[in-house]
C-alpha cells in the first residue's frame, strides 16, 4: 500500500501510519480521518478526500499503481493450487490484521490459493479461509515452488 | 447482556447463566469449563459429557449463550459449562468477553480447551494465550480421525510434555474418548509457563505473532504431515459448491430440493393429510359435536363434502396419486332453526361454542391451523435447513453471495441470518449476533423483520401462488427481491458505522449426522410450537370478540380507503390485515381463505396485492419483542413505523401499476 509510510507535512517525520496516535481506541477514529504526527503532534488529512460521488467512484476502480520488487505479488495475482509464503498483510487496521492472524496468517505463514472468483478462498494448515477481494489484494506474498508439475 | 438472553434453541426448561450466576449449589471445584476455537466440536462433547443437547452444527459460532448442565461421573458430580468459540481470547469480541467473564466467575474451575487435531496451529495459539491465567487445564484434540484421515500425525505425549497438561484425543461424534477426558480432569494442572514469551507484543497483534512463532516450535516438534492420498468425494464437493460456475449450479439443484421438500412435499402433500384429512375431515367434527352436545342451543351444522386428495410431487405439475377421499362432514357455518328466540341462557352458550368451534373458533380455526398448516411446513423446512447446516453448505453459500450483498453494506456472512430467517425470522434475528458491526446487524434484523417470509408464511404464500399464473409468481419474487436489495440500500446508508472485513472460515464438507439433525429438528419445533400455538390461540380469541361487538366490523369500515381504495381489494380483508399486525403468515391464511374455496373473491391481480402486502409485513409480535431485545425500543418501533407504511405503499403501487399496464 502506497499510505503505509506516511510523512508528516509539518516536520517532515516519517512515520507508519499504524503509529499515528488515534489509530488506537479513539472514538472519533472512524470519522475522522486526520492523521497526527507521533513527533510534532501536527494533524493533517490522511488523504484528500472524494469531493464527488463520481469521484470517490472512479478512486474506487483506480487500482493503485504498486512499485514492488518483482518476486512480491498480491494473494489476487496467485493461481489456483498455487502456494505463497505471506510477506505482508498490507494496510487495514490492527483490527483486521489480528483477525487474520488468528486464523493462522501472518508473515511467514505459508498458504495456497483455493479459488479466486467468486471470493478469493486460501488454504492456511487446515483452515480454508474466504476473504474479500479488497483484502486479498493487499496481502504480499512470494510465490513458493510447487512439488506439483 | 448475556442476563436476558433466552433460549431460542427449544431449551426453555434449562438452567442458564445470569449475571453472578457460578454455582451455588455445587462445589466450585468441580466445574468444568469448555473453551476453544469454533466449530471445534465443544457443544458435541458438551452433549458426551451431561446427554444434554446443545443445538450442534457445522458452523462456525453457533453457540450464542452460555449453557451449563451437571454430569455424574462415578458419584462424582461435576457441572460443566459450554462457551461460545473464540479464535483469540482478547476482548475484541463478545464472544471473547463472555468467555473471560465465565472464567472469572468460575476462579476455581477446571478449563477443558477443546482443538481440532487437524487445525492444532490456531488451537495452540489460543492454548498460550490461554495459558496467562494459569487455570487447570486439559487439552483436547477432537476430530482425531479427520487429522489421521488427512495423513496428520500428532506427538500426544511430547505435546503433553512440552505444555506440561494432560492432552486426551476424543472423535466426539462417535463419543469416542469421552471417558479418558473424564479420567484426565482430575490430572488437569495450569500450563507451563514459558519464560521467553513473558511479557512480549505491546499491541495484540504483536504479542499474538510473538505466540504463534512459539507455537510454530511446538508444532515443529509434535505435528507431521504426509500428502492425503486422493481428495475425498466430500473435499471435491467441497470445493465444487464454492466455484463461480459449478458452485451456481449446486446452488440450483440445493434451491430445488428444498423447493421440492418444504414447498411440495411439505406444504402440500403433508399439510393436505393434515388440514383436509385429518382436521377437516374428521377432528373437526368431532370437537363441533363435542360443543354442540355441551353448550346445546337449537342449531343446525351445514354438511359439507370434503374432499382430499393428497399426493407425492415429482415436478410442480405432476404428480403420484397416494389417496383421494370425499366425506360428508358437519362444518363449522351453522344456522339457527327457524322460528326460535334463543333465550339468555341459551345466548351464553351461543357464545362459548363460537368461542371454541365457530367461524373464528380458538379450537377449530387456530389449532388447525397452527397444527396442520404451519406444523409441517416448518419441520420439513428445519429438517432440510438442519441438513444444509450440518452439511457445511451455507459458508459456501456467503462466498456466492459475498459481493451481492456487499450493496446493501452486508457481507456474506449475512447469508446465514437472512436464510434462518425462511426458517423462523424471530430466531434469525437472534443469530443477526453472528455479525460483527452494529450496521450489519441493524440492516439484516430490518430485512429480516420487512421481506424475509418465515416458512409458516412461505407454507400459505405457496398455496396463494398456486392459485397464480406462473407469471404472478414471478412477479412477486421479483418484488420481494428488489424490496430487500432497495431497502438494505437505503438502510445502510441511514444507519451510520462501518461494515466488517468479510474473512470467514469455510469448514470442511461432512455427511451430516440423521440422529443429530433430528434432535436438532425437533429441538427448534419445541421452541416454536411453545411459541406460536398460544400465540394463534390468543390471536384468535381477539379476533372472535372483536367480532362478537362489532369492533371488527368498526375496523374494517375505517381500513376501507385503505383496503379497498388504495389497494384495491374487497373491504372484509382488512381482517387479514389486521390479524397480520399480529403475525403476517395467519393474515395470509385470510387471504388464502379468501382467494379458494368454491367461490373465489379474488381476481389473479388481487391476490397478487395482498400477497405483496402481506409479505412485507413485521413477521409476528415475537418478532417485535426480539427486535426490541436486541436493539432496544426505539429501534423496534422505528423499524415498525417504517415497515407497516412501507408495506401498503408498495402494495397500493403493485394495485396501481398492474391496472394502469392491463388497462393500457
Amino acid at each position: 500500500m502506497a499510505d503505509e509510510y506516511l510523512t508528516c507535512p509539518f516536520c517532515g517525520f516519517e512515520f507508519a501510519k499504524n503509529d499515528t496516535l488515534c489509530q488506537h481506541g479513539c472514538p472519533l477514529s472512524p470519522m475522522c480521518g486526520l492523521m497526527r504526527c507521533p513527533s510534532c503532534q501536527y494533524e493533517f488529512a490522511d488523504k484528500p478526500r472524494a469531493i464527488s460521488w463520481l469521484g470517490s467512484v472512479l478512486q474506487k476502480r483506480r487500482r493503485a499503481p504498486q512499485d514492488l520488487p518483482a518476486h512480491l505479488v498480491s494473494v489476487r495475482d496467485l493461481k489456483r493450487g498455487e502456494q505463497a509464503r505471506v510477506l505482508c498483510l498490507g494496510g487495514g487496521t490492527s483490527t483486521r490484521h489480528n483477525n487474520l492472524a488468528v486464523f493462522g496468517v501472518v508473515p511467514g505463514a505459508e498458504i495456497q490459493l483455493i479459488q479466486q472468483r467468486p471470493a478469493p478462498v486460501v488454504r492456511v494448515g487446515e483452515t480454508e479461509l474466504a476473504l474479500d477481494a479488497a483484502i486479498a489484494e493487499e496481502i504480499l506474498v512470494e510465490r513458493l515452488e510447487t512439488d506439483q508439475p | 447482556m448475556m442476563s436476558f438472553l433466552r433460549n431460542t434453541r427449544g431449551r426453555s426448561d434449562e438452567p442458564e447463566l445470569t449475571d453472578g450466576g457460578a454455582a451455588v449449589s455445587a462445589p466450585a471445584r468441580d466445574t468444568t469449563i469448555l473453551v476453544g476455537n469454533p466449530n471445534v466440536g465443544k457443544s458435541l462433547l458438551f452433549k458426551n459429557l451431561t446427554s444434554r443437547y446443545v443445538t450442534v452444527s457445522n458452523i462456525p459460532g453457533t453457540t450464542v449463550e452460555i449453557v451449563r448442565a451437571r454430569a455424574n461421573f462415578d458419584g462424582r458430580r461435576i457441572e460443566i459449562v459450554d462457551t461460545p468459540g473464540i479464535n483469540d481470547f482478547t476482548p475484541h469480541s463478545d464472544d471473547a468477553r463472555v468467555t473471560r467473564k465465565v472464567l472469572e466467575e468460575n476462579a476455581n474451575a477446571t478449563v477443558v480447551q477443546v482443538a481440532d487435531a487437524k487445525n492444532l496451529r490456531r488451537a495452540l495459539l489460543l492454548t498460550l494465550q490461554l495459558s496467562d491465567l494459569q487455570r487447570p487445564t486439559v487439552l483436547v484434540l477432537n476430530m482425531f480421525d479427520e487429522l489421521e484421515k488427512r495423513g496428520g500425525k500428532i506427538d500426544i505425549d511430547r505435546l503433553s510434555a512440552i505444555l506440561g497438561v494432560p492432552v486426551v484425543a476424543t472423535v466426539a461424534p462417535a463419543n469416542r474418548g469421552t471417558k479418558e477426558l473424564v479420567e484426565a480432569l482430575p490430572k488437569a494442572r495450569p500450563l507451563r509457563r514459558f519464560p521467553d514469551l513473558e511479557g512480549e507484543g505491546h499491541t495484540d497483534y504483536a504479542r499474538n505473532r510473538v505466540l504463534l512463532d512459539k507455537v510454530n516450535e511446538i508444532l515443529s516438534e509434535t505435528y507431521s504431515v504426509s500428502q492425503p492420498l486422493n481428495p475425498s468425494f466430500s473435499v471435491r464437493l467441497g470445493f465444487w459448491a464454492m466455484h463461480p460456475v459449478r458452485g451456481l449450479g449446486f446452488l440450483a439443484v440445493v434451491l430445488f430440493a428444498v423447493f421440492w421438500f418444504v414447498g411440495l412435499f411439505g406444504a402440500g402433500t403433508l399439510v393436505e393429510m393434515l388440514e383436509v384429512g385429518a382436521f377437516h375431515q374428521r377432528i373437526n367434527p368431532l370437537l363441533i359435536n363435542t360443543a354442540d352436545a355441551v353448550f346445546s342451543f337449537p342449531h343446525e351444522h351445514q354438511v359439507e363434502s370434503v374432499p382430499l386428495s393428497a399426493s407425492i410431487p415429482v415436478t410442480p405439475v405432476h404428480n403420484v396419486e397416494l389417496i383421494t377421499l370425499e366425506r360428508s362432514v358437519v362444518g363449522t357455518a351453522y344456522a339457527i332453526s327457524d322460528g326460535t328466540d334463543l333465550s339468555v341462557f341459551q345466548e351464553i352458550k351461543r357464545f362459548f361454542h363460537d368461542l371454541l368451534v365457530g367461524q373464528y373458533g380458538t379450537l377449530t380455526m387456530a389449532l388447525s391451523y397452527a397444527l396442520a398448516i404451519v406444523l409441517p411446513i416448518v419441520t420439513t423446512f428445519f429438517f432440510v435447513f438442519g441438513m444444509l447446516e450440518d452439511s457445511g453448505y451455507f459458508p459456501r453459500m456467503a462466498i456466492l453471495m459475498n459481493k451481492v450483498f456487499r450493496i446493501m453494506g452486508l457481507n456474506g456472512k449475512a447469508v446465514l441470518p437472512m436464510i434462518l430467517g425462511l426458517g423462523c425470522d424471530t430466531m434469525a434475528t437472534m443469530t443477526t449476533r453472528i455479525l460483527e458491526t452494529r450496521k450489519e446487524r441493524l440492516v439484516t434484523t430490518m430485512l429480516l423483520a420487512l421481506a424475509v417470509p418465515c416458512s409458516a408464511q412461505l407454507g400459505v404464500l405457496l398455496a396463494l401462488m398456486a392459485t397464480l399464473h406462473p407469471a404472478g409468481a414471478l412477479v412477486w419474487v421479483g418484488i420481494v427481491v428488489g424490496v430487500i436489495f432497495l431497502v438494505g440500500w437505503l438502510t445502510s446508508r441511514v444507519v451510520g458505522g462501518e461494515g466488517s472485513d468479510f474473512i470467514l472460515e469455510i469448514p470442511p464438507m461432512r455427511r451430516p449426522q440423521l440422529s443429530n439433525v433430528l434432535v436438532k429438528t425437533a429441538s427448534r419445533l419445541n421452541w416454536y410450537l411453545k411459541e406460536v400455538i398460544p400465540l394463534f390461540v390468543i390471536g384468535t380469541a381477539v379476533l372472535f370478540f372483536m367480532d362478537a361487538l362489532h369492533v371488527l366490523n368498526l375496523i374494517a369500515r375505517l381500513m376501507e380507503p385503505l383496503v379497498s381504495g388504495w389497494l384495491g381489494l374487497p373491504q372484509q380483508l382488512a381482517n387479514a390485515f389486521l390479524i397480520g399486525f399480529m403475525r403476517r403468515d395467519f393474515g395470509a391464511v385470510y387471504i388464502l381463505d379468501a382467494a379458494t374455496g368454491p367461490t373465489p373473491e379474488l381476481s389473479g391481480h388481487q391476490i397478487l396485492v395482498a400477497m405483496v402486502t402481506i409479505t412485507l409485513f413485521m413477521p409476528c409480535f415475537a418478532n417485535f419483542l426480539m427486535i426490541a431485545k436486541e436493539h432496544g425500543m426505539k429501534v423496534a418501533w422505528r423499524m415498525a413505523a417504517f415497515i407497516f407504511p412501507f408495506a401498503f405503499l408498495v402494495g397500493g403501487a403493485v394495485n396501481h401499476i398492474g391496472r394502469w399496464l392491463t388497462s393500457t
